[in-house]
């Protein structure tokens, strides 16, 4: 018998395959990551039945049980969805990216589905410029825009790590198991958590994190541009031990487009963010 | 089954889309049976085209020329570039008419994912043209998805930063549809590019 069932998802990812089809990436609600393939879904006729978005909720229905699935349908979810614009969507490509990554498939996390359809809203209610608007000039292109999102990511990643078994507890020392100091420097032990340094080697510093700064990601105050400087360098670095060697794309992507746009436009207000640093394009 | 000549025959034919081993063989005997004459004007046209196409230095699209025929016709308008995903689409909006000004294809879209950043749909040789061309008006004709719509941001912001008159292909209700039927989301558009009359 043919089992089929309605789900809730987005599309983390689509790509070709075979001549007419698609193989979809889906986040579900209640499936996790799941793989399927959409029969047809590049002819005039498969796309009308497969609407397949990226960062719209989407009601599908697919076919099988375990691996790859056969999609069925898929439509718009909700009505009138503001989907991502503008520089955003790039931030989009990037979780996506994270989570294409790091996430098993047919494994759910009902949390983080919450988690990323919130965060979803928060980028699409920022969204700043669009190409929709005709002719918009350049002074509508505010990356500082970008800095403000960034703690949404943060946020996001660490979250990311503790639904896939790696929780990374800001507060506590993991070694002694006692509270993080403000007025302490602690280094990342990959598999293991933060742990505070005795004896601070200036030489080492960029891979330490400095206690205040941690307590303040803990509390999920990211006000400091120093704060989000050590978040960024912390989940990069925590990040990694799970992604291992390869790449993410879409990370080096946004970097030389922030970079290049920066350049482009020389626009100082770009840097408003954090007007003491040298390099302060904005990242994700 | 019929010898090595006519399995390598259906072989190749197997790479035309939609054609399995049924339809190749199907093919091949025909050729062979009733039609040797178009059999050898189809291998001397493939052969020739292999050889002979390649890509418009300009715009991107197939041609046999350094230029291709829309690049290298004077009476179109000169000032006007469109920026289109896929030859395709290029195809479709001559077809419509709605058009006399040149084109850039893109040969794809943005997606960092997969690794297809600027460089690899031809922005670099895009903006390239709009610094030494004498180009008013850059249209971003790509789709209205996701990616197409990232992709005309990119180009959109770099096309400003040089200068040039960006414009969006308008997207909304199509015509001949009923409202009731629209969904929301280009319901939502349409009322956000709706016109003044
Ligand atoms: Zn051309």
């Amino acid at each position: 018998m043919r089992t089929e069932s309605e789900h809730i998802a987005y599309v983390l990812h689509k790509r070709p395959f075979r001549e007419t089809s698609v193989l979809v990436d889906l986040f579900c609600r209640d499936q996790g990551r799941i793989r399927a393939v959409a029969r047809g879904a590049r002819g005039k006729h498969g796309a009308k039945k497969l609407h397949l978005e990226p960062f719209t909720p989407l009601l599908v229905t697919w076919r099988g049980n375990s691996g790859l699935k056969t999609l069925v349908r898929a439509e718009s979810a909700a009505q009138a969805k503001p989907s991502l614009l503008g520089h955003t969507v790039y931030l989009g490509f990037y979780v996506n990216e994270l989570l294409m990554r790091l996430l098993a498939e047919d494994d759910a996390h009902e949390y983080l589905y919450q988690h990323y359809s919130e965060l979803l809203i928060r980028l699409s209610s920022s969204n700043v410029s669009t190409t929709s608007q005709a002719t918009a000039d350049l002074s509508n292109i505010d990356l500082s825009n970008t800095s403000n999102l960034e703690p949404l990511l943060r946020v996001f990643e660490l979250s990311l790590l503790e639904e896939i078994g790696y929780a990374l507890p800001l507060d506590t020392d993991s070694l002694s198991g006692t509270p993080v100091a403000a007025d302490t420097w602690y280094r990342l032990i990959p598999g293991d958590g933060l742990v505070s340094v005795p004896a601070y080697d200036g030489a080492s510093r960029h891979e330490l994190f400095a206690g205040a700064h941690l307590l303040a990601m803990a509390a999920e105050n990211y006000q400091d541009n120093e704060v989000r400087k050590c978040a960024k360098r912390l989940l990069r670095l925590a990040l990694a031990n799970q992604l291992g060697n390869k790449p993410l794309r879409s990370r080096e992507f946004f970097e030389s487009y922030a970079k290049n746009l920066i350049e482009t436009t020389g626009s100082t207000r770009l840097k408003t963010t954090s007007p003491s640093m040298g390099s302060s394009e904005p990242q994700i | 089954m019929f010898g090595k000549v006519i399995d390598e025959l259906i072989d190749s034919l197997r790479c035309l889309p939609g054609v399995g081993p049924k339809s190749a063989q199907r093919m091949a005997l025909h050729l062979l049976e009733r039609d040797r004459k178009s059999a050898s004007r189809l291998a001397n046209a493939i052969a020739n085209a292999a050889e002979k196409i390649g890509r418009c230095e300009l715009c991107r699209i197939f041609s046999e020329t350094k230029e291709c025929e829309i690049c290298g016709n004077h009476r179109r308008e000169q000032r006007q570039l469109c920026v289109v995903e896929t030859p395709a689409d290029l195809f479709a909006i001559e077809q419509s008419g709605s058009y006399r000004g040149r084109y850039f294809v893109l040969l794809g879209h943005l997606s960092p994912i997969d690794g297809i950043g600027p460089a690899e749909i031809g922005i670099d040789q895009l903006l390239q043209r709009l610094s030494d061309e004498d180009i008013e008006e850059l249209i971003l004709a790509t789709n209205l998805t996701v990616e197409g719509e990232a992709t005309a941001h990119f180009i959109g912001e770099r096309a400003l930063a040089l200068g040039v008159q960006v414009s969006r292909i308008a997207h909304g209700v199509p015509l001949g549809g009923e409202l009731e039927y629209v969904d929301g989301s280009t319901l939502l558009h349409a009322f956000s590019s709706r016109k003044r009359l």
